[in-house]
């Protein structure tokens, strides 16, 4: 083809290429957005995306009050430090103090990290080598917070453990109407939060342990959780026990008055999750 | 992981930042500076371009034709030899050893580049060769040759190098544009290239020298700006004025005694006006300087002009006091400085230069018509008035006689710029006035190298240019 | 009903396939442009019909053996596509072979990138694969010290039978491991000495680009983590303090920034390659200057540095922006999968890669407007060269490993949670599964 033809031709096709890339991009980002909105109102569908499930305070100290609930997810640290995936401010608590990780057949892996000492079930773990499995209901101490699992609907059966476990102790508490509700019922939810703290009342005051004193760690950090300022500010609750969430008490009254929620985003998926579980049982409106 | 997934956020915003930063960029490069890369005379992509298409005429604004290109698709130029050496800087050589003349600036448009798509259809079917467009210049070619002989012809001028620009004051036309010492576009030899007086220059639009005492214009305006009732303040010169332990002199020791800002201006005092610099403080002069387009970063459509300067950062109460004169770091090329005329002329406000009149195509189609455009107010009317009293007085009894022409009101301002040169000590010559009468609104700079006086050198040829504008040019 | 009809009925709510279908016109109508340049090129008829059928076959079929995320893979087809075109159309100015030659790294780009996928879904317990990742990468990092050939003023490159490598991109994807690995631990020296000395290897091949990408890289990696906002800053300081001192210590980083800001000065030597991308870019002004047109060989480097001022100077500055929109893309999904990740690794992983391919592009593309120095990274996915597609290709497998492990969270969390209100398909770039 002469020179001067296949440059006019070529000047020509300029338009169509240019055009051509603007569609591909067009579509490009439609594409983009469309995959992330139905991936949002999917997520919205499973609330608690993401988490396993919660650790529930049943006693803490005047860091942590009784009844805060952690969330937990799939894998991460559990520590002092906001940083960390889950950040339990209670005293006896190292910056980062254990490792865990969900499996679907054996639970909830916690291993505690190099020199730290945790009470899983009853055992006592101390440093790296020394791991436990939990599942629903089973008991948690780190520094001087003692806490309970509870799986999110779905999880609770995890773990051969609980496949052999008895019926959970507090069903004995449950009214009878409410014995053969689903776990992600409110009212039973309500019930069984209730009765781990009761339950936890009637054993001895004092601890089963004393923890170990906070070791220096390599960032070190003075009381104030040092992380970014976007965390709750409930955490520092040096001046008096502002109750992050307030006691369960048996009134249906008082768990609908759950309104407040300190901190931003933290505190938006907390209210989603919970809000979602005590009023829809996680079920689409 | 919600503090985690703000993070995320805020990284992820980053990079996107970052990416779009680089396509704006991008965009503002090639629409601001696109032209200038593409018209580099080291961009061989036209050059290659030249063997396909028949580069277009240059013609001047009287229809001369100053380049065309030949059979053998060779550029060629005026016959006489006079003539195209006069306009050597204006449109460039063949092997661009001028930066920015018209033949390598307009090449989009000489070259072709600017055909559209259904007239490259017809030349196809036509079957003939493509051929660029035609540009007509501004300038007047035979303006040009007198300008060139009169720096040969006068006695302080003959051999040494210079620029002179003429502009239209109310158009922004330029008219005359000529830098010294000029060659054969014809005939580079390699003596021409190993000249040392550097022949290759464009002077007027590549060189930024002090202008010496033609700043004035510019102290003075910036005096009647921001000083109370400068007009009638008595200023005494003693020919010495110590500032810092350094002293202000005059040219040739001169002493004028007592004396005011008019006549301050006709004699050009340099005591007087160090002395109104340090009135007037670093910041004020140096905001009317920017006013008048220094520290400015021209972009012309046109034209490639080097950047005038005044400095910036913190300066010595001595080198305020000489900027008054306009030495101490100052720096302008003959073509700002006629702008700067042309703004005073103009009522105070300076047009963009144009040197481009008209682009054609083969066919005939008007491609690029000449607009006007403010390129903006340098001061206000009043003052441009106060300013051109000045400058008449000084052509009718000041420094600037030498400029005189009989039937013609003449403003002008004569500058001597010290400076140096490869290590000596030197003194440049400059002038720069216009003609006040609406019949031919034309400003000029001339600027000669190593000149020493510019009542001496500058002005006399100031004034052939005048007389051929007075004599030749029709009315406006 | 017609067959037009049909067709587009098809693609309805479509994306994948709406994309794909322009993207093969694009590459069809480009190929076939180009076999008419010149004499008639049957290579050129050839590509442009087997291209476009690759990129089919990659974007749509792929996913369907292999997990993957499709609108990152149709992303990234269509910019080696691009690569491909683009050097082929040099090679019919110059003769070279460029275009073929990389159309065979895809396919070793594409084997790399099924590598990574597998690797990042299937393996669950990194501990002991990490440290050997560590140890191997930092012995591939110093191979060049001890055999290398030094290319363009930095020894970064080991030649063996022919092929030129270049460990510091393979080393890329060790880096990310290792990073996310242990931040996602939340343990902080292990992963600083490994980067301190790949940095310090860097240093001395006097690589500053890949350098650079790969301090900013750690440095924001280390703060989407912890989000410790004093030692990032104080990990700024320190690099800018070394940026100094290396301008004042080394020569050529100084003849580097003088030819950044002022390229006219030198344009013989130094110079040279920026002024060139510059004229062409202008030359290209905002359309360009058409497909086959226009001298890119002029530029030196053209195929890999300066790829992108081949691309603006035959179809303009705008489809050089719409390019980077591309890439802008990319981040976009790079930044929602790691969003969406359920570990912290696996997040941090996703956003690290996401972050060395926008790093990657800013620079190289800032270097080529003059918004940054000039440095010698190359263009993901579209420059010549083989171990930078694979990289490329890498780091895009990682990314899509992270998808597929996202999507495979959600499919559990969806089957356990008893959630069966609505029975649509799962949310993720697989419509059709």
């Amino acid at each position: 083809m002469p020179d001067e033809l296949y440059e006019i031709i070529a000047l020509a096709a300029r338009y169509w290429f240019l055009l051509l890339m603007v569609i591909i991009a067009w579509r490009s980002y439609r594409w983009f957005a469309k995959d992330r909105k139905k991936f949002k109102r999917r997520l919205k569908l499973l609330p608690d995306a993401g988490y396993v499930g919660e650790l529930v305070v049943v006693q803490g100290d005047e860091f942590v009050s009784r009844g805060t609930c952690l969330p937990v997810s799939r894998e991460g640290v559990l520590g002092y430090l906001r940083s960390n995936d889950i950040c339990l401010t209670a005293g006896g608590v190292a910056n980062r103090h254990l490792w865990y990780s969900f499996d679907d057949t054996d639970g909830l892996l916690v291993e505690p990290l190099r020199g730290r000492m945790i009470v899983a079930d009853g055992r006592e773990l101390v440093g790296k080598k020394m791991r436990a499995y939990l599942s629903h209901g089973s008991t948690l101490v780190v520094g001087q917070a003692k806490m309970r699992l509870r799986m999110f609907s779905g999880f609770e059966y995890a773990g051969e453990v609980a496949a052999q476990r008895l019926p959970l102790d507090e069903a004995d508490m449950l009214p009878e109407e409410l014995a053969d509700a689903p776990h992600n019922d409110p009212v039973r939810r309500m019930h069984e939060i209730a009765a781990w703290q009761t339950m936890t009342e009637d054993e001895a005051e004092e601890p089963a342990f004393y923890p170990p004193e906070m070791d220096d760690d390599d960032d070190a950090d003075d009381y104030d959780p040092p992380m970014d300022d976007s965390g709750p500010d409930a955490y520092v609750t040096q001046d008096g026990s502002q109750t992050f969430y307030p006691p369960v008490l048996d009134d249906d009254e008082e768990i609908l008055k759950r309104e407040e929620y300190v901190g931003e985003d933290e505190a938006e998926t907390m209210k989603r999750v919970v809000w979602d579980k005590l009023f829809r049982g996680g079920k689409k409106p | 992981m919600k503090p985690l997934h703000t993070r995320f956020r805020l990284v992820t915003l980053f990079l996107i930042g970052l990416l779009l930063l680089a396509g704006l960029y991008g965009v503002y490069s090639i629409t601001v500076y696109g032209n200038r890369w593409f018209a580099s005379s080291r961009n061989l992509r036209y050059r290659e371009a030249k063997s396909e298409v028949i580069a277009g005429d240059i013609i001047d604004r009287n229809g001369v034709l100053l380049a065309t290109t030949d059979a053998q698709g060779e550029r060629v130029y005026q016959a006489d030899k006079e003539a195209r050496q006069s306009v050597v800087h204006l449109i460039g050589d063949r092997d661009g050893n001028v930066a920015n003349g018209v033949d390598s600036f307009d090449a989009s448009y000489l070259l072709g580049f600017e055909t559209t798509l259904p007239e490259r259809v017809l030349t196809l079917i036509k079957g003939e060769q493509r051929h660029g467009d035609d540009v007509t210049v501004t300038v007047d070619s035979k303006l040009n040759t007198v300008i060139v002989r009169a720096f040969n012809t006068h006695v302080r001028t003959k051999d040494k190098s210079g620029a002179a620009v003429v502009m239209n004051y109310k158009t922004g036309e330029i008219v005359g544009f000529v830098s010294v010492p000029v060659f054969d576009p014809a005939n580079i030899s390699d003596a021409v290239k190993a000249d040392t007086r550097h022949p290759f220059w464009n002077r007027a639009t590549q060189s930024t020298l002090p202008p010496g005492s033609t700043f004035k214009i510019i102290t003075a305006s910036s005096a009647l700006e921001n000083l109370e009732d400068i007009e009638n303040r008595t200023f005494t010169c003693t020919g010495a004025t110590q500032v810092m332990g350094s002293t202000i002199t005059d040219f040739g020791n001169a002493q004028h005694g007592q004396l005011q800002l008019p006549k301050a201006f006709r004699v050009s005092c340099n005591n007087t006006f160090a002395q109104i610099a340090l009135l007037l403080g670093d910041n004020a002069l140096r905001r009317t300087a920017e006013n008048f387009g220094f520290n400015d970063n021209f972009l012309f459509r046109d034209i490639v002009v080097e950047n005038s300067t005044y400095p910036t950062e913190n300066r010595t109460l001595i080198e305020l006091a000489w900027s008054g004169d306009g030495q101490s770091q100052i720096a302008a090329t003959p073509m700002h400085m006629c702008m700067v005329a042309a703004a005073i002329a103009n009522n105070g406000v300076m047009m963009e230069p144009r040197l481009l009149s008209r682009v054609t195509s083969p066919e005939g189609l008007v491609r690029l018509r000449m607009t006007l455009k403010v390129y903006r107010r340098a001061v206000s009317e009043e003052i441009a008035e106060i300013i051109r009293g000045y400058m008449l007085d000084t052509v009718s009894r000041g420094t600037a006689t030498a400029a005189q022409v009989d039937g013609l009101s003449i403003a002008g301002k004569t500058g001597s710029a010290e400076s140096s040169l490869d290590g000596r000590d030197v003194t440049h010559a400059w002038f720069v006035g216009f003609i006040d009468d609406a019949r031919y609104p034309y400003a000029v700079c001339v600027f000669v190298e190593e000149g020493t006086s510019g009542g001496g050198a500058a002005a006399p040829i100031a004034q052939a240019i005048f007389r051929y504008i007075q004599a030749y040019f029709p009315f406006q | 009903m017609s067959r037009s009809s049909r067709f587009t009925k098809s693609l309805r709510g479509r994306p994948d396939r709406k994309l794909v279908s322009a993207i093969m016109l694009f590459f069809f109508s480009a190929f076939f442009l180009l076999a008419f340049k010149g004499e008639l090129n049957w290579q050129g008829f050839m590509l442009a019909a087997v291209v476009p059928l690759l990129i089919y076959i990659a974007t749509m079929w792929l996913p369907r053996f292999f997990p993957a995320d499709k609108l990152l893979l149709s992303i990234a087809n269509f910019l080696c596509a691009l690569g491909v075109l683009v050097l082929y159309s040099t090679d019919l100015i110059k003769g070279t072979n460029y275009g073929m030659q990389q159309a065979v790294y895809y396919g070793a780009g594409i084997l790399a990138m099924l590598f990574c996928i597998l690797l990042v879904r299937y393996i669950r317990y990194w501990r002991v694969f990490i440290y050997i990742i560590a140890v191997c990468a930092l012995g591939l990092m110093a191979l060049p010290l001890a055999f290398g050939t030094e290319v363009y003023g930095a020894t970064n490159w080991i030649v063996i039978s022919g092929i030129s490598l270049q460990p510091s991109e393979i080393v890329k994807l060790a880096l990310l491991l290792v990073l996310s690995y242990y931040m996602s631990r939340r343990r902080f020296w292990p992963w600083l000495i490994f980067a301190v000395l790949c940095m310090g290897v860097l240093m001395f091949q006097a690589d500053l680009g890949t350098a650079l990408i790969y301090y900013m890289t750690t440095l924001l990696l280390y703060y989407a983590s912890t989000g410790n906002l004093w030692m990032t800053g104080l990990g700024l300081l320190g690099g800018a303090g070394s940026a100094v001192y290396g301008y004042f210590k080394f020569a050529h980083v100084k003849r580097r920034i003088a030819v950044w800001r002022n390229p006219w000065m030198d344009f013989e030597n130094t110079g040279y390659q920026i002024v060139q991308i510059l004229m062409a870019i202008a030359s290209g002004g905002l359309f360009g200057m058409g497909l086959g047109l226009g001298y890119p060989t002029i530029i030196p480097v053209y195929q890999t540095d300066a790829i992108f001022a081949v691309i603006c100077e035959q179809f303009g500055i705008i489809f050089g922006v719409l390019v980077l929109c591309m890439y802008g893309i990319l981040i976009l999904r790079g930044a929602f999968i790691a969003r969406n990740a359920r570990r912290s690794f696996h997040g941090l992983l996703a956003l690290g890669a996401t972050i060395m391919l926008g790093l990657q592009t800013f620079v190289i593309i800032g270097g080529v407007l003059k918004l940054i120095p000039l440095t010698g990274v190359t263009m993901p996915f579209v420059s010549a060269g083989g171990t930078s597609m694979v990289s490329c290709m890498g780091l895009i497998g990682l990314l899509q490993g992270v998808a597929t492990v996202n999507q495979d969270d959600l499919t559990y969390d969806y089957e356990v949670s008893h959630n069966r209100a609505d029975e649509e398909s799962l949310p993720f770039a697989n419509p059709d599964t």
